[in-house]
């Protein structure tokens, strides 16, 4: 029993610290349902197409609580500067909605994809 | 992101790993330290630290850097073992710096070793004279043999013709007044035994016992937690505290 657990549990360890290490990929598609982030930005880009900003300042508040919920699960797992470029591309588009300019936001739109098939 | 927290859980995931890792490459790592096995060493330990703390790249690339230096280390080990031409080719051989008290001046260049050190070597041996020395020979891992002469030669009990004894071990039987019953049984002694020789000592009760052992030559010696140690033995010139 005893080498069974001094083998067993440095294996679990290292199964654990390889599942927190790659899960980025993972762990930032949703999981409660108020996270998909990538839907809300999808949402964003189709206001913005109809010109609804209301609706456009809307999902982006709610892309903004999604990625403030998602950056605490993948921080182990993905570099800093790619958190920090999403945060950036998430807070350039809340000034394009706010200046209904839609010549603003869909540069940052793209590259948030890129950024996001990246992740992880 | 919170930073602070991501460096703490690297630095814990960074501890383990090595621990683990350490464990797997096992004690010949630091039992023949190489120059290899050095810088390797350094470099395993640079590559941990950057997994711990470097948060602009992903810790996974950092494992796998580790991972790999760990993996050859173990085939260069395994290869070691199962090959000696090739064992050779890793750690060098042992060259020999001193023959009959003469001093091999090609050889201490061909390792790049001054006479001074050397000299600093056998000191350290207690070796204080060149002419002592029978055969000193570097070995792969930079520590230096010597075979002294044999008129410098320790007089041994077979050369005296003192009949000889079974070599043993100390074993441990109370650590802090707690009896370890494996190491007892170990020796052929019990419970009984123990408390006997105990009570020879005046000693009636385990809580008193700090350390205790049964010594090669079938004793107890016995170490009480009350040592009765006056302030006589205080190294210290000054009250302190410094």
């Amino acid at each position: 029993m005893n080498k069974f657990l001094l083998y067993f549990i440095p294996a679990l360890f290292l199964i654990f610290v390889i599942g927190l290490m790659t899960g980025g990929g993972w762990l930032k598609e949703p999981i409660t349902g108020q996270d998909d982030l990538l839907a809300y930005i999808q949402n964003i880009e189709q206001a913005m197409e109809e010109e609804n900003w209301e609706e456009a300042s809307a999902q982006h508040q709610n892309a903004e609580q999604a990625w403030e919920t998602i950056s605490k699960r993948i921080q182990y797992s993905v570099e800093r500067e790619d958190m920090l470029a999403v945060s950036e591309t998430i807070s350039k588009m809340e000034g394009g909605i706010e200046e209904e300019d839609s010549s603003t936001i869909s540069p940052e739109l793209y590259y948030f994809y890129e950024l996001w098939s990246k992740l992880g | 992101m919170q930073e602070s927290l991501v460096v703490i859980v690297r630095a814990l995931i960074t501890f383990f790993i090595i621990l683990l890792y350490a464990r797997i490459i096992g004690k010949q790592q630091i039992g023949n330290f190489t120059m290899f096995d050095y810088i390797n060493g350094i470099t395993i330990g640079s590559i941990a630290g950057t997994l711990a703390t470097d948060l602009s790249s992903k810790a996974l690339v950092h494992f796998l850097a580790l991972t790999v230096f760990i993996i050859l280390t173990i085939v260069l080990q395994l290869i070691g073992i199962k090959n000696r031409f090739l064992s050779k080719v890793q750690d060098s051989e042992p060259v020999v710096l001193m023959q009959a008290g003469k001093i091999l001046e090609k050889n201490l260049q061909k390792v790049r070793i001054t006479k001074d050190q050397l000299m600093a070597q056998l000191r350290a041996k207690n070796i204080f004279s060149p002419l002592e020395v029978e055969v000193a020979l570097l070995e792969p891992d930079g520590a230096i043999s010597v075979l002294p002469s044999s008129s410098y030669q320790v007089v041994q009990k077979k050369d005296l013709n003192i009949p000889p004894q079974a070599a043993k071990l100390t074993t441990e039987v109370v650590i802090d007044g707690k009896v370890i019953n494996q190491n007892l049984t170990q020796r052929n002694k019990d419970q009984d035994w123990l408390t006997e020789q105990l009570n020879n000592q005046e000693i009636t009760n385990l809580r008193e016992v700090s350390y205790a052992a049964i010594l090669p030559n079938d004793t107890l010696y016995v170490d009480k937690f009350d040592d009765q140690v006056g302030d006589e033995m205080n190294i210290s010139d000054y009250p302190g505290p410094y």
